[in-house]
């Protein structure tokens, strides 16, 4: 085989990248100094390295793949946030994502990592916060909410879950021995995510997928837990105290630990507390939310 | 003496497996020869599409298609990404793994596009090198497919069947001939697809893809959206005479309708090895209506959710 000493794969595969995925689009990109640094070289003179058809300009060619990128990439995310997109609008939407895909290209062999930064980009790129503070402006708290609240139903619908193994039942809760109770600690399912919102996205998620053309809604605290059934997400509202508690739960505190805390907090009567975390562990089992309970120090599980 | 197919058996006509046919494949079994599937839609699933392709590889053949391998890239192997395939197609049972002629992206980044390589001695030593380094990964050849492109290369010295060829002797690695690529490039670059196919090795070729694209008046775009239309019907009608019989794949990627019109669509394989016309006649070209028409890949995987 011979070898051409002047060809450089690397150069050549870096500049087209440049240059394809240049947000001004390819001339812009030939003519930007990332590119100029691998290739000095004007967009008329691009038959140096790209050679014309009989159809076709070099640039006219070189554009075909610079219009797909962003194209692929920005339908990759309006499937990934279909409510966002809604709520934004179709050119706004594409603003934020040709932002968002500039400072976050993807690194992934998987599209379906594009979007995993789309909530905190926009956390970060948020109006200053003089503006938050005094009250002009919510909808970058409501578009945040919305686009995490995207991001983690598709993250629930994919990832691990307990689909062919049983969840834990009442009963079984019912069953520990009460000197066992307060060092027992719950195991939640695999797919469980408890998110805490400042406007009720939940509520215009669920209007958005009825076809309902929602509103952007007023602020108000809503707490969803997530988890899958059946290979379908679940989304269920739960209490401000639920949350905390789950909260606790999901790191491993034992409920004695949990519940004496969360009580504490909240200032709620012990006798009402009790009340509720009935009610809550009836919920939170029929939901399937855990898959075991067991005390670290007995070394024993019931599940 | 290289066996045909390099020993792979003949799997028939296959569909390509996407989403919205899994409530139609699982309830009715269709009478379909055998499935592909996007590899990376499978290898970290966890949920609905995962336990939908195993109860699916239980009852067909199942073949793993991927689009990030990025076998002629500058940036290094990812082995991650290789183990993750490896894991599947031992689980799958899969006949073989197949990828592109191309490169995806570098410096680290993933441009999800299937960006073609010049074709010079030095593109030829550097992908064989890395093909020989998937293969030892793997532990089976790897099958590599002629992408549509859309551009030439100044630096290319040498046809795309002349690199097919000599990239398939030097690795032992199977070919994917899609042959609707074919078409679309030998139209956007200027050359006779049947010279193209006339060089091909066709002991060699594992597998044949068939799609539709998209004219877009100066140029064809392989948009996977329609039918395949007849020209490139002709052009199958040669690698099944070349060939002897191939495993033939129809890919429908937009705009994808129920599932008994995509695999209609492949069962018209049969008339263009019986050397006959095909019954409803040539199919026209599918015209772009102005809106962005997409090169494929593109693969992603909506949520159920109640």
């Amino acid at each position: 085989m011979q070898e051409n000493k002047e060809f450089d794969l690397e150069k050549l595969q870096t500049w087209m990248q440049v240059v394809i995925s240049h947000a001004g689009g390819i001339e812009a990109g030939i003519a930007s100094e990332e590119a100029q640094r691998e290739f000095e070289i004007a967009p008329d003179s691009l038959e140096r390295i790209i050679c014309r058809s009989n159809n076709l300009t070099s640039t006219e060619r070189l554009g075909i793949y610079g219009n797909a990128y962003f194209a692929r990439l920005l339908e990759c995310l309006r499937e990934s946030f279909p409510a966002l997109a809604y709520a934004l609008g179709d050119e706004l939407f594409d603003e934020f994502s040709l932002e968002y895909l500039q400072r976050y290209p993807s690194q992934s062999y998987s599209l379906c990592e594009l979007g995993g930064h789309f909530a905190s980009h926009l956390q970060e790129t948020r109006p200053d916060a003089e503006q938050r503070a005094s009250g002009e402006i919510d909808w970058p708290d409501f578009l945040i909410d919305l686009a995490t609240l995207e991001w983690n139903i598709e993250q629930v619908f994919d990832g691990p879950g307990t689909e062919g193994i049983p969840s834990l039942a009442i009963e079984q809760i019912e069953a520990v021995p009460p000197e066992q109770w307060s060092q027992m600690i719950l195991r939640p399912g695999p797919s469980l995510r408890i998110l805490e919102f400042q406007f009720p996205v939940n509520d215009y998620y669920t209007e958005f997928r009825q076809e309902n053309k929602p509103e952007m809604p007023a602020p108000r605290p809503q707490y969803i837990a997530l988890n899958r059934r059946e290979y379908v997400v679940r989304r269920l509202e739960i209490e401000p105290l639920e949350y905390r508690l789950l909260e606790r739960i999901l790191c491993g505190n034992s409920l004695g630990d949990v519940i004496q805390r969360v009580a504490a907090e909240a200032e709620v009567p012990l006798e009402q507390f009790a009340e509720l975390l009935q009610q809550w562990f009836q919920k939170w089992t029929t939901a399937q939310f855990f898959s075991s309970i067991s005390s670290p120090q007995a070394e024993t599980s019931i599940d | 003496m290289v066996e045909p197919r390099l020993g792979h058996p003949n799997l028939g006509l296959g569909v390509g497996l996407r989403t919205v046919h899994f409530p139609y494949i699982l309830e009715k079994h269709p009478p379909v020869d055998w499935f592909e599937i996007i590899s990376e839609n499978f290898i970290d699933s966890q949920g609905r599409p995962r336990h939908t392709l195993d109860q699916i590889a239980e009852r067909y053949p199942i073949v793993m298609h991927g689009v990030s391998l990025s076998i002629g890239s500058t940036d290094p192997l990812d082995f991650q990404y290789l183990e993750k395939l490896k894991k599947l197609a031992g689980e799958t049972d899969a006949r073989w793994v197949s990828d592109h002629l191309c490169w995806t992206g570098v410096a680290g980044r993933n441009t999800h596009d299937l960006l073609p390589v010049p074709l010079n001695e030095d593109t030829l030593r550097h992908v064989c090198s890395r093909i020989e380094t998937v293969q030892d990964y793997l532990q089976r050849p790897l099958v590599l497919e002629n992408p549509s492109s859309y551009v030439t290369f100044a630096e290319s010295t040498m046809s795309e069947w002349e690199f097919l060829t000599a990239m398939t002797e030097a690795t032992e690695c199977g070919l994917l001939l899609d042959v609707n690529n074919v078409y679309v490039s030998s139209v956007n670059h200027d050359f006779d697809p049947y010279e193209y196919l006339g060089h091909i090795p066709y002991d060699r070729v594992v597998q044949c893809h068939l799609a539709g694209h998209t004219h877009c008046g100066t140029h064809l775009i392989d948009t996977h959206d329609g039918k395949v239309i007849d020209p490139v019907w002709q052009l199958y009608r040669e690698v099944h005479r070349g060939t002897g019989g191939i495993s033939t794949l129809l890919e429908w990627d937009a705009q994808i309708p129920p599932f008994e019109v995509v695999h209609a669509e492949v069962l018209k394989a049969k008339l263009y090895m019986e050397e006959n016309l095909p019954s409803d006649g040539p199919q026209t070209q599918g015209e772009s209506t102005g809106e962005a028409v997409l090169p494929h890949p593109l693969h992603f995987v909506a949520p159920e959710v109640q």
